[in-house]
């Protein structure tokens, strides 16, 4: 009866992965066409997702908005397709420019969607923000460049002490010195 | 100063000069055996090279495991060097001369590997080479390298510098050494005549030294210190850290330096060089510190444990009576508060088997200390790290890692034990001028000036 069981559940199993594996690749795949317009304070994102393969519409799709930042995404906007698959979002115009020409990236995501595979669409924007002058940081303990009093400091610690370590070894290189000296001297 | 028998002075000189180059009882054994486990260590890190820092348990939250808490060890032990050869030596102590060498080559060995931890920690070696050319002045990981660096050469120096006579007694007194060694013997000795000149230079060049290497000492312990009381994070947020690396390195070179004396003693049959008193006096600076380091835990667990802040608490509770609470309590009942106990009798304090128990206790309580510091405080930081996996808010180190962190353990008693193959334990030429100076009792050696005595020693 126990090896009954354990074939039922093997059977189970297998029956279980084959069902996700074909319900994973029921998934679609879709594209995110991206229109920005913007008013006084924020930008409108409409964002409409179209099934590649009938090149129609899909609703229920939740996609979220992000901002490329240096070291990571920001989440700025999210929502989820209507019946003509469109979303519409907003989100602060004030947002600074990534690079000198003062474009930033955003990214519309679909993301663990149960209809959709996972895609990313991207637009670049021109922020209305002046991208900031690169002014040399002045040097401080948390800045690239250490302030001149640590600096002057830390070296001459440092070295101090190497050069009493050297002077050491002047005094052992005097020492075999004075054994020759010592030799000639007994000579003479 | 009465000048010693000449009969006497060779046969001291002969009774040390058998150290050199034999090996004690049981030694190939441990030779064997921590040579294997160095083997082992090499084949992991080579392991952890080929595959990445992945390897190891550490991830987002312990970044710092087993490496950095024995590099704190290694940096810890390093400093019984600049006890016994500077703090003992100012304050006048004679009792220190049979141990200077012993003293150099624990901190000369520990400083090795304390600067071989970072390297493993980096994950990639070469990036060793980046930290010195894009080195930040203001980093205290700079500052540590930098320190660490200079306390090795200078410890290479000060292990050298008393070893000038005693080469030259080696390269005239053994004569059927190969040819290779006298070579070596003679480069080593600097042309040592023991002339007045030559006497006065070598003192001031170790008066120098010892004056110099007991703040860079002191700085590569509090620097250490520096390295996790910068970073703002419970538990290491203290101004106490400094002190509490100090004399915790302090205890811990005490400690480890009365089991490698009683090793040696036993070993090399030095029962009249390295004698009771120095158990004695090793243990009563023990007791002093297991004290007062005892009253600095007070410091650093009961005031923020007073308060119990809400950033502090999750570690606290942690140590007190969480996950890491039998750790935490060995560390403070075994390692501090049973040797305290123990060394305030003085019976205990004159039985080496009794001193070398408390030293054991003590020893293994400021290992698995070094761990509860880095650890535990590492894993309850401020704020939560953003998408760390939950696996990696927890800690336990890998196979990897134990290898290599018992490999570092063996590779350091393994370097000592070598140290000692090619030079004598104890140093010959300040023994004998000692004894000459002031007589056998008060460096702690015995039955020394009697010639029916020594014939029975180990020659």
């Amino acid at each position: 009866m126990r090896y009954n069981n354990k074939y039922i559940v093997a059977f189970l199993s297998l029956l279980l992965a084959i069902t996700s594996v074909v319900a994973q690749d029921e998934k679609i795949n879709g594209t995110i066409s991206l229109q920005i317009n913007s008013n006084d304070s924020m930008n409108v994102i409409t964002a409409t997702v179209i099934n590649n393969a009938t090149k129609q519409p899909v609703k229920d799709i939740e996609v979220t908005f992000y901002v490329q930042r240096t070291f990571g995404l920001m989440k700025v906007a999210n929502g989820t397709s209507d019946t003509t698959g469109t979303i519409t979002a907003e989100f602060p115009i004030a947002i600074q420019g990534s690079n000198v020409k003062g474009y930033y990236t955003l990214l519309a995501k679909v993301e663990e969607n149960e209809k959709m595979n996972d895609t990313t669409f991207s637009s670049n924007i021109k922020s209305p923000l002046r991208f900031p002058p690169d002014k040399p940081i002045p040097p401080s303990i948390a800045g690239s460049h250490a302030p001149w009093w640590l600096a002057i400091t830390f070296t001459l610690v440092v070295g101090i002490v190497w050069l009493l370590f050297v002077y050491v070894l002047y005094l052992v290189y005097r020492i075999k010195k004075a054994s020759s000296k010592s030799k000639l001297l007994s000579n003479n | 100063m009465q000048k010693l028998n000449p009969e006497i002075k060779d046969r001291i000189e002969n009774e040390l000069l058998v150290t050199v180059g034999r090996r004690y009882r049981q030694e190939t054994l441990w030779v064997i055996l921590l040579g294997l486990i160095c083997v082992g260590g090499t084949v992991a890190w080579i392991i952890q090279l080929r595959k990445g820092l992945g390897v190891t348990a550490m991830r987002d939250y312990v970044s710092w495991g087993l490496y950095i808490s024995l590099l704190f060890f290694f940096v810890g032990v390093s400093l019984i060097g600049a006890l016994v050869s500077c703090v003992l030596r100012m304050s006048g102590a004679k009792w220190r001369y049979p141990l200077i060498r012993i003293a150099e080559a624990v901190t000369l060995s520990a400083i090795f590997f304390a600067g071989f931890m970072p390297v493993l920690d980096m994950g990639r070696p070469e990036r060793l080479y980046f930290l010195i050319t894009h080195g930040r002045i203001q980093s205290p990981i700079l500052w540590d390298v930098v320190a660490i660096a200079t306390y090795f050469i200078g410890s290479l120096i000060y292990f050298y510098l008393p070893l000038i006579p005693d080469v030259a007694i080696m390269r005239d007194r053994i004569t059927d050494a190969p040819k290779w060694r006298k070579k070596a013997w003679t480069w080593l000795a600097m042309g040592w005549e023991d002339n007045l000149l030559q006497r006065r230079l070598l003192k001031k060049a170790m008066l120098i030294l010892c004056i110099v290497i007991l703040p860079v000492a002191i700085s590569v312990h509090t620097i250490s210190a520096w390295l996790i009381a910068f970073t703002l994070r419970p538990g290491w947020n203290s101004t106490i850290m400094g002190p509490y690396f100090v004399f915790g390195a302090l205890m811990a070179g005490t400690a480890i330096m009365i089991l490698i004396i009683a090793k040696l003693r036993h070993g090399y049959r030095l029962e009249h060089y390295l004698t009771n008193k120095h158990f004695n006096n090793l243990a009563k600076i023990l007791l002093a510190l297991t004290s007062f380091y005892l009253y600095l835990n007070i410091n650093k667990y009961g005031v923020p444990a007073f308060k119990m802040a809400k950033e502090e608490k999750a570690v606290l509770q942690d140590l007190f009576y969480g996950h890491n609470s039998f750790f935490f309590w060995f560390t403070q009942i075994v390692g501090l508060v049973i040797p305290i106990i123990l060394l305030s009798f003085q019976k205990i304090r004159h039985s080496i088997k009794w001193v070398v128990a408390s030293a054991v206790m003590v020893l293994l309580g400021a290992l698995i200390n070094r761990y509860l510091i880095v650890v535990p405080n590492m894993l309850h930081p401020f704020a939560p790290i953003q998408h760390a996996q939950p696996g990696y808010a927890t800690y336990h180190p890998t196979l990897i890692e134990w290898t290599i962190t018992a490999s570092s353990l063996a590779g350091f008693v393994l370097l000592i034990i070598l140290l000692f193959k090619p030079f004598p334990v104890i140093t010959m030429w300040e023994v004998t001028e000692e004894i000459e100076k002031r007589g056998e009792k008060e460096i702690g050696v015995e039955d020394i000036l009697n010639p029916q005595t020594i014939t029975g020693h180990a020659i």
